[in-house]
């Protein structure tokens, strides 16, 4: 063995086993680096999933079948429901998958502050969609809010729900 | 809906509200954006092999029958029925091959007026999506002449009435095909 082969040897087998206090704190950067781009990798594919999902509630027109992907759809999102608001909030989205998402995110979800962005959202069907989450909800007082909706369909069918409902 | 008097075919659209066509002038979105939302409804699901299912109307006399003959097909009533209008020149213009698939689960009276329409491609959903379009405006007529929404409580009074308008000439109204609840609603009358 060269001398130059000898203490290469020497440097690799006498690197400590434990990590430097340097090294630790390195360690657990990176630890939480991919701890952090693992969780947004989920959610990337969660939310695709859950966009999929939703095409698959517009495409049917089997009532069974749509209550199960709406089950289907709740069961995935558990702990993350507010993946629904953040599609309906998303405008690479199509116009009807971020309103079903809006009626979605308001049927579970009573008060957070992505509320308020979808309330008064500019998009008529995206808050027709709120008004139909609400009713799922059973919000009946925030339904009647959107009685005097801007858009006169909006108006128009609140009233239609509301008296569906009695 | 409007009369319109050429034929045309019904597609009974999502059963979840809201629907795109509920508000086609949402000013959230543009003209591509509006025709790749429709696309969407008329993309066949993949137990359809590529084939949307459709019912021929060739008068609007038949419309209530086509809707309760429908509806009671499911298990579970319906919480509305959203039906879209296609004439029959829109799909001809967009260039759709329209299939006889006549469904025999339905009533004997209407099973023969079920097509498919071949929609396999995004390409073709979008031609439809935008011939519609255009053809609404070419006619000056809004969406409104096309679209239509029933809700859960006027299935029922449909499904009446069809029945009492079918039962005196029709011998025998194969009501064995109904779900259970529609059935009801026939022996209850």
């Amino acid at each position: 063995m060269s001398n130059i082969a000898r203490q290469t040897q020497s440097v690799i087998l006498d690197k400590p086993s434990f990590p430097t206090n340097k090294s630790t704190s390195l360690d657990e950067k990176m630890k939480r680096l991919r701890e952090r781009l693992d969780l947004s990798q989920y959610k990337y594919i969660l939310t695709r999933k859950v966009v999929n999902l939703i095409k698959d509630l517009i495409r049917s027109c089997d009532q069974d079948e749509a209550d199960q992907l709406k089950t289907i759809i709740f069961n995935e999102l558990e702990g993350n429901i507010n993946i629904l608001s953040e599609i309906a909030l998303d405008d690479s989205n199509l116009i009807n998958v971020r309103a079903i998402a809006a009626r979605l995110f308001f049927a579970k979800v009573t008060n957070t502050p992505l509320h308020h962005s979808l309330r008064g959202h500019r998009s008529s069907l995206i808050r027709l969609g709120v008004v139909y989450g609400l009713a799922d909800s059973g919000q009946w007082e925030e339904v009647s809010k959107y009685l005097r909706d801007r858009h006169a369909t909006v108006s128009k069918r609140t009233q239609e729900i509301i008296d569906d409902a009695d | 809906m409007t009369q319109i008097s050429n034929c045309s075919y019904l597609r009974f659209i999502n059963n979840i509200d809201p629907s795109v066509f509920d508000i086609p002038d949402d000013g959230e979105v543009d003209l591509e954006g509006r025709i790749k939302a429709a696309a969407l409804v008329f993309e066949p699901r993949s137990i359809d092999q590529g084939c949307l299912s459709v019912w021929k109307l060739q008068n609007i006399g038949e419309f209530n029958r086509l809707q309760a003959g429908f509806a009671a097909l499911f298990r579970k009533k319906l919480e509305n029925l959203n039906t879209l209008r296609i004439p029959d020149e829109v799909l001809e213009n967009a260039h759709i091959e329209i299939k006889s698939s006549p469904n025999l689960e339905a009533f004997s009276c209407i099973a023969h007026l079920h097509y498919g329409l071949d929609l396999a491609d995004q390409k073709s959903r979008e031609a439809l999506a935008r011939e519609l379009i255009n053809w609404l405006a070419a006619k000056n007529l809004t969406l409104k002449s096309i679209y239509s929404r029933t809700r859960k409580q006027e299935i029922k009074e449909i499904t009446k009435s069809v029945y009492l308008d079918c039962s005196p000439c029709v011998s025998q109204i194969d009501i064995d095909k109904a779900q259970p609840w529609a059935r009801n609603i026939v022996i209850n009358i």
